[in-house]
Formats: structure tokens, C-alpha cells, sequence
């Protein structure tokens, strides 16, 4: 079991910030993250204001309603993307195109866009229901894995680094910095990891510099931004975020995915009896399953939704919690695969729409499509609920499975 | 029944192609290019079915 880490300090009021607004929450450390996440912080909704300021981590305002988010997240002239309106987004190296707000931003995502469209990741659809394969197989005769270490560690990293071409022998090297970066709760170990991914990147690039191939990475080395190559800096900064994008977020939503179906055999029987019906469940099993956040800036004085900010103010989004906004669907908590619509934002929206999204979902539909196909029935191995880890982006712990092997 | 798409406010998402691949059409970078197309007779619960699953609310339908 993950031990509860202790909350951070909690700061003073500042003087713009009401009390009706306030609410203490740790979105780092707090215990409700340690065991059905989602479920448990549906208390967001239902004890805090839609937009509301916690003491903890340094101070900062907090959104977990979609409709709050799905304005702010487009309004960049007043919640901008920039480090310069948020402190804790000042590091090194600066990330592209998310730390940036439009027009630069839409010419910076035209870079990678092509790559990561539905077309382009329908592409790949056999590297990955391969993968996917081979992964179930090896552990199929034994009856049982842990999905986390044995599966969804190994799946979407591979792929990743399929799409950028970099050593397999690497693996665990990359997904140690990338976690030292999204599941710490510690400011200066998130540092460290982006600080030694970013280092491990800069020696990537030289040398893919004096190699070039098809590969993602040749491809930002050769871009051009505004008619002109990107820098160095803006070469690190853009390899940098994608590459933290790809090392962990779909190996935490796969985890909760199958923790889920392990526990519901009867939703599973579901996927079994009718495959095709995967890829409608999928969005509703991603809906209660989202697993990353995002921050903006306050670019100035001004109230929004009754709301007074000042410039500077951080603001967090959870939008692993909009899927669960029972102002946007009812029942939230109940997982229904007839639902028509399972309307969600765990990709965020806006014009920062996770670049990675469309790659996420065909990852899930490809490896369940491979799963059912192997696997009439499986249960968890140890224990009913998954441990989850906190930090910027959620994630199972440990998901270990068990199942009747083929005879 | 006509197809009408903000293309300010689409942000990729792509569910509409995939709710309803016969009616909304993507560009090479993912982004909803059906604007000002017609809904052809018998298809309009599938176009406000998709219409209604876009995150970003970027989907209107109108009537002729």
C-alpha cells in the first residue's frame, strides 16, 4: 500500500481571495488520491465552489467543473498558458507548444500535428495491435500478471519510442525521469526529472542531428517555425513535452481501465460478447478514467464568473474529475457503456487539446480488441481496489490480475 | 439539415469522425473540415448525436 504523504504547509489568504472561496485541498498529496481517485474527489463537486482557492502548495486556485474550464481553457488573454503569469511553471526547460499561448502556439502545434491526427495514428495500427499482442501472450500462459509493471509500462513507452525512434534500451531510464517528473510531490524532484530528461533529450538530438531518419525527432529537427528553424532551446522544449507526454499518462488511464474491468466482470462479459462494441466503450471507460491536469496564469486584474484574480494567480485544472461533473451527466459514477453520449475532457479542450489524444484512445481500443480476444475472464489477484499514486499525473500503483490460462 | 462548424473553437478532438464518419470529414491535421455540408435525409439523429458528444460544443445543426 502507497503510505499517505504529509499535505504541504498552507499559506495566508491573499487579500483578493474571499473565504466563501476558499477550500483546503492538496491536489498533490491528498489522501482521497491513494484509492478510487476519481470516485472519491467527486467530494470536489459537492463541498467546493466551482472555481476554488486552496492554501496548500504555495496557494492556488483549483477547477474541477467542466463549464468553469471549458471557457477559461480558451480565454488565453486572461488564463494564459505562459510561465510568466505562473511561478510554478517557471522551469527549465521551457515546454512547447504548452507553455505558449496562441498565435505562437498554433504555429509551434502545426509541427506536430500531422503526426499525432487520427490518419496518422491510424497508421500505426499494426505496430500497436502487434505490441499488444506479444505483451498479452507472454504473460497468457502464466494466469496472472501485474499490469502496471508487465503491460502498460511496456506498451505505450514502446510505442512512444517507436514514434521517436529512440533506443529500446532506455525504456526504464526514460519512464524513471518521466515519473520522478509527474508523480512527484515534491517541486524539486518534478525539477530534477524534467532537468535530466531534458538532458538525456539534448544528447538525443545531437546525435539524431548527424542520423536523420523518419522518425518524430528528425522531423522537429528539420521544422520550421514562422519560416525559420527552431533554436536549440525550442528544439529541447518541443521534444521535451512530447516525450513526457508518451512515458506515462496511458500507461496510468490503461491501469485504472483494467483495474475497472477486473473488478465489473459483468461489464467485461460486455466487451466480450460484442468486440465491435469496444471502441464506443472506450470513451466511457476514459471518461471516469482521466489521469493528467494542466495549469494556467492570471494575465491581469479582472473577475470571471464572480471570481476576482489577480495577475500571477495559478490555477489548476482537473480534469480527471470533469468526466465525473454531475452537472454534465447524470449519474456520473456509474459506468454505462449504453450511455449515447459519454461526453468527457480528459484530453482538456481548447486549443491545448492533448496532442496525444487520438494515440491514447486507439491504444486502449487496440490493447482491450487484443485482451478480449485472448482472455474470456479475469479478476483482481490481491486485493479489490488498485493503490493509486498522486503527483500531476494519477496513476495505479499496482494492478495484479488473474485470470484461467488457455489450456 | 445542414452541418455548421466553428472552426475557432474545434480543437481536434475528432469525435465527431469517429461518431459519425460519414458526415464529419477531418483535415491532415485532425481538425473537423464539414462546415456548410448538408445532412442527408435519415442521418439527422447520427449528426446530433455527434454533434452533442463535441467537447467543445463547436457543432450547430440547422435547418434548411
Amino acid at each position: 500500500m502507497v503510505a499517505a504523504q504529509p499535505l504541504s504547509d498552507p499559506v495566508a489568504l491573499p487579500g483578493h481571495v474571499p473565504a466563501s472561496r476558499v477550500y483546503d485541498f492538496d491536489f498533490l498529496t491528498a489522501p482521497e488520491l491513494l484509492s478510487e481517485p476519481h470516485r472519491n474527489l467527486r467530494k470536489l463537486h459537492r463541498e467546493a465552489p466551482e472555481i476554488f482557492w486552496t492554501p496548500r502548495n504555495g496557494g492556488h486556485w483549483i477547477v474541477a467543473r467542466t463549464a468553469p474550464a471549458l471557457e477559461m481553457l480558451r480565454r488565453h488573454e486572461e488564463f494564459s498558458a505562459a510561465p510568466a503569469f505562473n511561478k510554478a511553471k517557471d522551469r527549465w526547460p521551457r515546454t512547447i507548444p504548452n507553455q505558449y499561448d496562441p498565435p505562437a502556439h498554433a504555429d509551434f502545434r502545426r509541427i506536430l500535428n500531422p503526426w499525432f491526427s487520427p490518419a496518422a495514428i491510424m497508421r500505426r495500427e499494426d505496430d500497436i495491435r502487434a505490441l499488444a499482442s506479444q505483451l498479452i501472450d507472454e504473460v497468457l500462459p502464466r494466469g496472472a500478471c501485474e499490469f502496471v509493471e508487465d503491460i502498460a509500462k511496456r506498451f505505450s513507452v514502446t510505442i512512444f519510442m517507436q514514434i521517436v525512434d529512440a533506443p529500446p534500451g532506455d525504456r526504464e531510464l526514460l519512464v524513471e525521469l518521466a515519473e520522478r517528473y509527474t508523480h512527484s510531490s515534491r517541486q524539486e524532484d518534478r525539477e530534477s526529472g524534467l532537468a535530466d530528461l531534458a538532458h538525456y533529450i539534448d544528447r538525443l538530438l545531437e546525435a539524431r542531428r548527424a542520423n536523420l531518419g523518419d522518425d518524430l525527432v528528425s522531423h522537429i529537427l528539420q521544422a520550421r517555425f514562422q519560416d525559420r528553424p527552431l533554436d536549440r532551446e525550442e528544439l529541447l522544449g518541443m521534444t521535451t513535452l512530447v516525450f513526457l507526454g508518451g512515458l506515462d499518462t496511458v500507461t496510468g488511464m490503461l491501469s485504472f481501465v483494467m483495474a475497472y474491468l477486473a473488478r465489473h466482470p459483468e461489464q467485461y462479459a460486455r466487451l466480450t460478447s460484442d468486440p465491435a462494441f469496444i471502441a464506443s466503450a472506450s470513451e466511457e471507460l476514459m471518461r471516469v478514467h482521466g489521469v493528467a491536469g494542466m495549469e494556467r496564469g492570471a494575465t491581469g486584474s479582472f473577475t470571471f464568473r464572480d471570481v476576482q484574480f489577480e495577475q500571477g494567480d495559478r490555477i489548476v485544472f482537473m480534469p480527471q474529475m470533469f468526466g465525473m461533473d454531475d452537472e454534465q451527466i447524470d449519474d456520473p459514477e456509474r459506468v454505462d457503456f449504453d450511455r449515447q453520449i459519454s461526453t468527457h475532457m480528459i484530453f482538456g479542450a481548447g486549443p491545448h487539446r492533448c496532442l496525444g489524444s487520438h494515440l491514447a484512445r486507439y491504444e486502449l481500443r487496440i490493447f482491450l480488441e487484443e485482451w478480449v480476444a485472448r482472455i474470456p475472464a479475469f479478476h483482481a489477484a490481491d486485493g479489490p481496489i488498485a493503490p493509486t499514486q498522486g503527483g500531476i499525473v494519477w496513476t495505479p500503483v499496482s494492478v495484479p490480475l488473474a485470470w484461467t490460462p488457455p489450456a | 439539415m445542414k452541418i455548421q462548424v466553428d472552426r475557432t473553437i474545434c480543437a481536434g478532438h475528432a469525435i465527431c469522425a469517429m461518431k459519425a464518419p460519414t458526415l464529419f470529414e477531418l483535415d491532415e491535421e485532425g481538425f473537423c473540415i464539414s462546415d456548410g455540408r448538408q445532412v442527408p435525409p435519415g442521418m439527422e439523429v447520427e449528426a446530433e448525436n455527434a454533434a452533442d458528444y463535441c467537447p467543445e460544443r463547436a457543432i450547430t445543426l440547422v435547418e434548411d
